[in-house]
């Protein structure tokens, strides 16, 4: 097992605080306040000189029950494993699933680690386009087989799940009622056709089913996450104007702005798990220069953490205590890490690591570790797990899609 | 739940139609085409005559027209010709250069490949080939020739790909600020690549702007369409389209153990770089896109593919002789059920394929299909492989509209591309039903 020095603790990197009326795509707005720029700085180059005095090894353990479930993408079909964190050699193949050629699927674990979601492109289909008409099926983890769910979903919008794990979120788009009796168990609009029309994310009842519509818009939409009761749900719309956070009131319906999140793109929306904050990614210009960028939104304050170094930053996520990791570039690997609550973890031994998830134990996390030194190119992605101390192991390389942690 | 939806999946599979939902594009059926060998050999040498403007010159349709270049403001043209390594992976990309439906063998005939909004073929030709654009609600002479025939199939892709080259900067951002937009620098072609899927970004069904969040993991590595173990991407739901074809560009397919060209190192766009981040800001994606230009991206390339052999395109083409096995045929309707039917057989007493187009002079005359190929002998099929190259038709009459009484009537058979036709007479004729099975009189 390869293991790393156990960093010393330092000082998570607090940034400035966004006033609720300024959009966090202007971050520099806010670099008059030089005090607390430089108090950043300084922060992060005591953490990267921490980085590179490497010696020893790490400490901390893998949990034994806590197991990567991944799925190794193929031409016309992925097979799923699930790996142990603390014996990677404990590799156990759960299932193959078929899919549209050169087209893989877009899974999404449950919160209880018992079952995942997908969406596929069926191999049947012809000429298989991003935009192809994709099914959602619900695959167990316990040995049953994989069951269709609904069909004339959007492939490459990964469903989110409630809190219960009895629904998901999902995304439709180009979807129209066709004529006739649609099958009664797709619910409404279940039959679609190729026709533009508006996005539409939708939800969608496990044990039957059953397809709710919950909102629909000519901006593009993107399901975030639900608030820990199930009650609300959260998800983002991209225009023109930029990103908007969006409260849904699933009692009621109704939905509400919570946030300008940017007047630009923004990604990888990671709700935390007391459901106050969102991590998210966007492009920021330093100088000639452009980053990704992680920003925090405290929704109920409307401030906004944003980092100010000029560094890429990546892959936003939350331990379960509620802590943010996320994974930074700077140009050389001795400049890279996992940043997490009171430190960092460092970077491999070439590349960088862009979180996933964190285990439910909050033992380890699960990385994509990239052996290129920058977003441009990034080259060979491994799928590596990460403990807090400093402990590194591989679990599988090539062409990997992260499905989330299970325990068995 | 698991178990709910198991049983769910059961009552889906039993209400799934077979395969994948289309929707009814120009034809009811696809017509046949032919398809080549597995080293697609035939189709590579077609784009690169394609590429080049030597297949169809100064056909409006399928000829490549005069590329724009320069700056806003002083453009000038040049002869049209596209570069054949992103022709070729786009072709991949669209079709995997296959001009057959998928199920449909490597070196055999069968009907053509379409797809769910309505991709025709190789080039997977959507724009114009949604609606038929023929007489009675048919598809014209060009729809069907996209449909039916490889060699114009590809001509018609690089005539789209050079009118997305075109559309800049009137209705699409420049590429190549700094290189005078010079159609040479493959990289030039970014926003027409781009182009030719659908100039889309978030908001649109079928987004392809590279920071769209939909594209599920970032940084991403290069795509490949190379073999699996290259360390590269090739799950093709993760990137955009012009990604795709610059990264097949430079990673080509591997066929058997050869590559199908030789693989160009393309640039995309740094979004590192202000000069390439900025112009792609979610602000700027306002048409006509003013604020989108870009320089070439770094390092540029050129394509390194050969200049075709002339001599190609005879080989390509070939010259399809056309033979129909009737003259005339006679046609009994019976108007409470129906009518006979006829079937005619066209084939090919040349070489190449013959894209046949079956035109009735009276409305009520039934010609099913009214577009396919013959297949010249001198085309490959493969062993072990149903390959029919004979054409057939069928020939009956629509009783709920036909008229009353004998009737003459005429289907003309037209050799698409060519001066060729056929004209085989129809003569009609009453059936009356006498009360026992099986016996009519004429």
């Amino acid at each position: 097992m390869a293991t790393r020095a156990r960093r010393p603790v330092l000082s998570y990197p607090r940034a400035v605080a966004v006033p609720r009326t300024q959009s966090v795509s202007r971050p520099f707005r806010f670099l008059g306040v030089t005090g607390v720029f430089f108090v950043l700085v300084g922060i992060s180059l005591f953490a990267y000189s921490a980085l590179d005095r490497n010696s020893g090894p790490g400490a901390a353990a893998f949990t034994a029950r806590e197991h990567v479930v991944y799925a190794q993408f193929g031409l016309a079909s992925d097979i799923i494993y699930a790996t142990a964190a603390a014996d990677s050699s404990d590799r156990q193949k759960l299932l193959e699933i078929p899919h549209a050629r050169e087209f893989g699927i877009v899974p999404s674990m449950s919160p209880d680690g018992r079952a995942f979601v997908y969406t596929v492109l069926p191999p049947e289909t012809v000429a298989p386009a991003p935009d192809s008409p994709a099914d959602l099926w619900l695959a167990s983890l316990d040995g049953a087989g994989p069951a269709l769910i609904g069909r004339g979903f959007d492939l490459r919008v990964r469903p989110v799940w409630a809190p219960d794990a009895t629904r998901v979120v999902a995304r439709r788009s180009g979807v129209v009622l066709a004529p006739g009796p649609a099958p009664a168990a797709l619910g409404p609009g279940s039959a679609f056709s190729t026709t533009d029309g508006p996005y539409e994310l939708v939800l969608v009842r496990l044990a039957t089913g059953a397809v709710s519509p919950l909102v629909s818009s000519e901006d593009a939409l993107f399901p975030v996450g639900f608030t820990p009761d199930g009650l609300a749900f959260y998800y983002t719309s991209i225009s023109l104007d930029g990103s908007d956070l969006n409260r849904l009131d699933l009692a009621s319906g109704a939905s509400v702005l919570a946030a300008h999140l940017s007047d630009d793109i923004s990604r990888d929306w990671a709700l935390s798990p007391d459901g106050g904050r969102l991590a998210f990614v966007t492009l920021a210009q330093y100088g000639a220069r452009t980053s990704s960028s992680v920003h925090v939104r405290d929704i109920a304050t409307g401030e906004t953490v944003t980092s100010v170094l000029p560094a890429d930053e990546f892959g936003p996520s939350w331990s379960p205590a509620g802590d943010l990791t996320y994974g930074r570039l700077t140009g050389s690997r001795s400049t890279t890490a996992v940043v997490v609550a009171g430190g960092a973890i460092a970077g491999p031994a070439r590349g960088f690591d862009v979180p996933l998830a964190w285990s439910g134990s909050g033992a380890s996390i699960a990385v994509r570790t990239f052996d290129g030194l920058s977003v441009s190119a990034p080259g060979r992605a491994t799928l590596s797990v990460l403990t807090p101390g400093g402990a590194r192991r591989a679990i599988a390389s090539g062409e990997v899609t992260f499905i989330g942690w299970t325990y068995r | 739940m698991v178990v709910s939806a198991v049983l769910l999946a059961v009552a889906l599979a039993a209400a799934r139609p077979a395969g994948t939902a289309r929707a009814e594009c120009l034809f009811p059926t696809a017509p046949t085409t032919y398809e080549d060998l597995k080293d697609r050999q035939l189709f590579l040498n077609t784009i690169d005559l394609a590429a080049a403007n030597m297949l169809f010159p100064g056909d409006p349709y399928f000829g490549v027209p005069n590329l724009e270049l320069g700056p806003r403001g002083s453009r000038q043209t040049q002869p049209g010709k596209v570069p054949p390594t992103l022709l070729k992976s786009i072709g991949w990309i669209e079709s995997s250069i296959t001009q057959a439906a998928a199920e449909i063998p490597f070196g055999s005939i069968g009907p053509a490949l379409v797809s769910f909004d309505c991709g025709h073929g190789i080039a997977q030709v959507t724009t114009g080939m949604t609606v038929a654009l023929g007489d009675g609600g048919r598809a014209s002479p060009e729809q069907a020739l996209v449909a039916t025939h490889f060699a114009y199939n590809i001509a018609r892709g690089a005539a789209i790909l050079a009118d997305k080259w075109n559309q800049a900067p009137e209705l699409r951002p420049l590429a190549g600020t700094d290189t005078n937009g010079v159609p040479e620098l493959l990289e030039n072609w970014y926003y027409a690549v781009w182009s030719y899927n659908g100039f889309t970004g978030p908001g649109a069904n079928r987004s392809n702007h590279p920071m769209d969040p939909v594209y599920g993991s970032w940084p991403r590595a290069q795509y490949s369409c190379g073999s699996g173990g290259d360390g590269k991407g090739h799950n093709r739901g993760n990137y955009p389209y012009q990604e795709l074809v610059f990264g097949c560009a430079a990673n080509p397919p591997v066929v058997d153990g050869k590559p199908l060209w030789q693989g160009v190192p393309l640039s995309l766009p740094d979004l590192n770089n202000k000069a390439w981040r900025e112009p792609l800001k979610l602000a700027n994606f306002v048409f006509p896109y003013l604020n989108m230009d870009i320089p070439t991206p770094q390092p540029f390339h050129l394509d390194p593919s050969p200049a075709p052999d002339p001599k190609l395109r005879d080989k390509v083409l070939g010259k399809p002789q056309l033979n129909v096995s009737r003259s005339e045929i006679k046609l009994g309707v019976s108007p409470g059920s129906g009518s006979t039917v006829e079937t005619v057989n066209i084939d090919n007493a040349g070489t190449g394929v013959l894209a046949w187009y079956a035109v009735a002079t009276e409305p009520w005359l039934i010609v099913k299909p009214y577009a396919g190929a013959a297949v010249g002998l001198e085309l490959p099929c493969a062993r072990d492989v149903s390959c029919d190259r004979t054409g057939k038709l069928e020939i009956s009459v629509d009783a709920t509209k036909a008229p009353p009484g004998r009737r003459t009537a005429a289907i003309r058979i037209q050799v698409l591309g060519t001066n060729q036709s056929y004209v085989i007479s129809v003569e009609v004729s009453q059936v009356i039903r006498i009360g026992v099975p099986g016996i009519t009189r004429h």
